[in-house]
This record gives structure tokens, sequence and C-alpha cells, in this order.
């Protein structure tokens, strides 16, 4: 095939029995070049009707023969001038089952000769060509994301960056930071970080931080899985009423419910211990374990669960070699929901934990409110974002899958 | 004997009879096609026959031994589901292999018998380069995965469809 026009939307090809064929753009292709020239069966479409004659690559020709393989039908199509293609249509899709059918109707009646148009849609092909989007998507894409862009960088990376200037400053002598400089010299000071590495309370306080979002995450796993899993396998008409359910308890005041925690572990003596901080911590995060699994698990293929019970997996075998690892994405997912923000709570073990049940949430809010040492609190600020990114980094690494049978 | 007899099995779903009294034999080696259009009771039948499914009047025997109330997993029976139903996180040969896994057999039956297997479904691609994009490809995963454990019975959901016509001869044959 020769290419005869190339421009910036089309490409007019002069192909070989075919004639003139109108396909979509590419990129480096020149008018004047040859090259080979592909027609994937299944962009062929057949109809009876002349419908499509406005389309740009049409032909006229007589059903050959005809494969009915179950979901598809497979046409050989012989144009007049004696050129046979191939079409490969859906027996289902809605449309062009009429075409398809009508063929296979009239063939099986005895007429083994059918007249038909031919059409190439090949402007579905080029949709699914990332490289061709061109420069006035990426524009469109780059306009697209500037807001959420620059709402981050101005509220997030910027105070990010202001805080860790502030964790190298001095406080304030009435609390907020000594000035940046004085008489021309930089105002900063390593002390901070002396500070938190010197005394190892705060290693344990970050410890049993990590621990107690360990523990919470882990028991909302547990008790998220059932739920979500049976929301997923419960009648399609109930499922948006029982997820409804689950987030139900968020249309009430987070601090209301965490004040109703009190009255109800007060007289069980539980009240001010480890077990009370767990039990708000994983009350208040069980949501955001449960709808990730269960976006995850409503899309599982019950075909699968069948097809490994009929090549012999038992009900237990099924869940751990099925179920489970194709719920991992949406445990990553949970597990992320759960653990950081609890990492970072402070308001719950304040209210329902004890003296020594405070976190690191509760070490920096009082850096910056009690003790006005902002320096300090920047510091235990950046350290837990540090920790946080690091085991981020190591379980995406830890998680990351090849995609197998993509 | 016959392998697989199915004696005047009726499946009602509400007022549909979805099977209506079919009984029939096939011997062992036979090779029993269904025909008909969609919505007949093809599929209804040979969920009855995996265990996924109990007729509502008649019985079911697999060389002589009735097959009611036997789960599908304890089935020497095998199907090659219409969708293939391949395991999405699993590789190729872990998905040909996972009956064997399944059935305790040791590695190395495992991989002699995922060799065998392989040559036989698609003796021109074998091992790494083997790949499971294509819909032919995937077909003959599915086959592959039905055949390796050597069910007495393998059950075709509409499986020909993405089958090329010298691979379906090939394994028809074997």
């Amino acid at each position: 095939m020769r290419c005869a026009e190339a421009t910036h939307g089309h490409l007019r090809l002069a192909v070989a029995g075919l004639g003139e064929i109108i396909a979509p753009a590419l990129a480096g292709v020149k008018a004047g070049e040859r090259g080979m020239f592909a027609l994937r069966p299944e962009q062929v479409r057949v109809s009876a009707h002349h419908e499509a004659q406005e389309l740009h690559n049409h032909y006229h020709g007589k059903v050959r023969d005809y494969l009915y393989l179950g979901d598809v039908t497979v046409y050989k199509v012989e144009l007049d001038n004696g050129v046979v293609l191939e079409a490969l249509l859906a027996n289902s899709a809605p449309g062009r089952a009429n075409s398809s059918r009508s063929a296979i109707h009239s063939a099986s009646a005895g007429a083994t000769i059918r007249e038909c148009i031919c059409v190439t849609d090949l402007s579905t092909d080029a949709a699914t060509r990332p490289h061709e989007s061109g420069r006035d998507s990426r524009v469109t894409q780059w306009l697209v994301s500037l807001p959420p862009t620059l709402f981050l960088l101005v509220f997030f990376l910027a105070p990010a960056l202001i805080m860790l200037v502030a964790s190298f400053q001095y406080p304030g002598e009435f609390g907020g930071l000594a000035p940046l400089f004085i008489d021309g010299q930089a105002n900063l000071s390593l002390e901070t970080y002396r500070f938190f590495f010197s005394d190892l309370i705060y290693a344990e306080i970050f410890l049993r931080s990590f621990l107690v979002a360990a523990a919470t995450t882990l028991i909302c796993l547990i008790l998220a899985y059932p739920l979500a899993l049976t929301i997923a396998h419960s009648p399609k008409r109930h499922r948006d009423l029982l997820v409804l359910l689950v987030i139900l308890p968020f249309a009430s005041n987070f601090l209301i419910r965490i004040y109703a925690w009190i009255i109800l572990l007060g007289p069980a003596n539980l009240l001010y211990t480890p077990f009370a901080v767990i039990a708000g911590m994983v009350y208040v995060h069980l949501p955001f374990m449960i709808l990730p699994l269960y976006t995850n698990l409503e899309k599982h293929d019950p075909a699968l669960l069948e097809a490994a019970q009929d090549l012999g997996a038992g009900a237990l075998t099924r869940f751990w070699r099925v179920t489970f690892p194709l719920s991992l994405p949406g445990i990553w997912s949970g597990t992320a929901l759960v653990f950081i923000p609890v990492l970072g709570m402070f308001a719950i073990p304040e209210l329902l934990g004890g003296t020594g049940d405070i976190l690191i949430g509760n070490l920096i809010k009082e850096q910056f409110l009690d003790n006005r040492d902002w320096p300090l609190g920047s510091t235990l600020s950046l350290l837990l974002t540090v920790a946080v990114l690091v085991l981020a980094g190591f379980s995406a690494w830890a998680g990351h899958t090849r995609r197998r049978l993509a | 004997m016959a392998i697989l007899e199915i004696r005047n099995v009726t499946r009602r779903f509400g007022n549909l009879k979805a099977v209506d009294d079919v009984s029939l034999s096939i011997e062992a080696g036979e090779f029993f096609t269904l025909l008909g259009p969609s919505g007949c009771g093809k599929t209804t039948l040979l969920r009855m026959i995996a265990g996924f499914d109990e007729p509502d009047q008649g019985a079911l025997f697999l060389e002589g031994q009735p097959l009611a109330g036997i789960p599908p997993e304890k089935r020497p029976v095998h199907t090659v589901f219409q969708s293939y139903a391949l395991f999405p996180h699993m590789s190729v040969a872990q998905n040909i292999a996972f009956p064997l896994r399944m059935a305790g057999k040791d590695e190395d039956e495992i991989r002699r018998r995922l060799k065998e297997t392989l040559e036989l479904v698609h003796p021109q691609r074998q091992g790494a380069a083997f790949s499971a994009r294509t819909r032919a490809a995937r077909s003959s995963v599915a086959l592959a995965r039905g055949l390796i454990n050597k069910p007495r019975l393998l059950l075709l959901d509409e499986p020909l469809g993405a089958l090329d016509a010298s691979c379906a001869n090939r394994w028809k044959a074997s």
C-alpha cells in the first residue's frame, strides 16, 4: 500500500485491491511512503442494507462463507473485484446482531450468496492508540490537572516546607518562632532533632503509636472482611442500603460518637485504658476498611470461584487461593485509609485513653498548643511524615505484584 | 458401561422448565455435543453434571455411581467455562497446574504433567514464551487446565468459538 496523503487528522491510503482507505493519522507517516496495512476482522462490520454509506470506507460484496463460533460469527466476504475480506462480529452486540442474524438466516435458508456492504470502522482502532493523543489533548490534560496541582502546592507542599524550616528554628519567647535571621546570621540549629533522639521516650511514643495503628488496622481488617464479603454477596437490590448503613455513623458528629463511648466504657471500668483507645480507633475507622474492601470484592467474577470449585478446591482453599489474593488491592487501600489517620489521631487517645496512652498526635498537638515549642512540633510532624512515607514505600514495594493474565 | 448416564432429569426455575425429562447415555471416549439455541438448557444440564446444580427429578450417574449430593470439587468432572474463568492473579503455568495442586500432587509430577499438557494444547508455544493475551491462547490455557488432572469427563461450555480449527482437531484427537 502507498500513502497518498498524510494530514494532521487522517491518512489517505491507496491499497491494492481495496482502493482508497481513510485511516486515522499516524505520527511519522509521510505522503508517498509505502508500507503494510492490516485490517482487523473485528473492525470490519457487515451490514445487509446500505445503512452506513456515510462512513469513509465501505465496499460492496457477497458473503461467501460464514462460521458461527459461539459468541462471534466470522464472515468471509468477497468484494466485487474478487478480494476476500474477513469480518468478525459479536453475536450479542446490539444493532450488529440484526444485520448478522439476517445474514445467517438467509444463508441457512440456502441463499449462500448474499449481497452486503463491508464497512471498516478504523476510527475505533485509533481511539485505543495512546501515542496518537495530539498536542490539544495534552494541553487539556494539563489544564484540567492545574487546579488540584496548585491546591496541593499551596496547601500541602508549601506548609510542609515551612514546617521543614521551622523544625530547624528556635522557639519564640512567647510561642511561635524566633526570627530566621539575627543580624544577617542564620538563626538555625539541630537542637530539636538532638532533643528527639536524646530521649528514648519519644521513640517509645512513636513505637506505641505504630503498634496502636497496626493493631487497629488488623482488627478493622478482621471485622471488615466478613462484612464486606457479606455485602458483596447479598442481592444487588440490598447492597446500596447495606453500604448506606456502613456510612450512616458519619451522619453524627465524630466527637459525639466518642463521648458515647465514654458513657459506655465508664461503668465497665474500661475507660482510660489502652483497650478504650483501640476500641474507639476501630469504631471510628471501620467504615474506611469496609468500603474499599467491598468495592473490590463486589467486582470479583463469580465464575472464578466456580472454576476453582470445579477443579477441586474446597471452600477454604477457594477463599485463600482466589478471593483473598484478588482482594489484596482492596486490603492495601483499606490499610492505608485506616493506618495513616490512626497514626496522627489525637482526639481519641485524649478522650478515651489514660496518661500512658498518648500517641504521636497528642505529642505534636501538645508542642503547638501547650508547650509552645513549634520547632519540636514541626520536627515530630516531619519525622512522622517521613516514617509513614518509608512504610508506604516499603509496602508498595512488598505488595508489588506482576500483572499476570491481564 | 456408560461413563455418564442421565436418567429422566428435569430442572425447573419457577415456572420455567429449563431441562425437561432428559435421558441420555454417553460412552467412555465418546465426543458428545449438545446443540441448541441459547436458553434451551445446555448450560443447566452441564451445571448439573458438574455439580453446581441438582436436578428436581431424575438422576445422574458417573460410571454407574449416583452423583447426587457430591459437591463439584469432589466430582472427577472438569469444566471449561464459557468465559474461561482463568485466575487473573496467577501465571499461565499456575493456572494450568491448579487442579494438580488441589489434588495434592508433588512438584515433580506437576512439572512433568505441565509440560505434557502444554505440548498437547499448544505444541508450538511453550514455557515462558506462552502468554494468554489472545482469545485463542486463553482458551488453550482453559482447556489445558481442564485436561491436566485427567478428569473422567471434560465438559466444554461453548468452547470452540475461540479455538482455531487445528487446535480443536488436535485435542479432539487426543
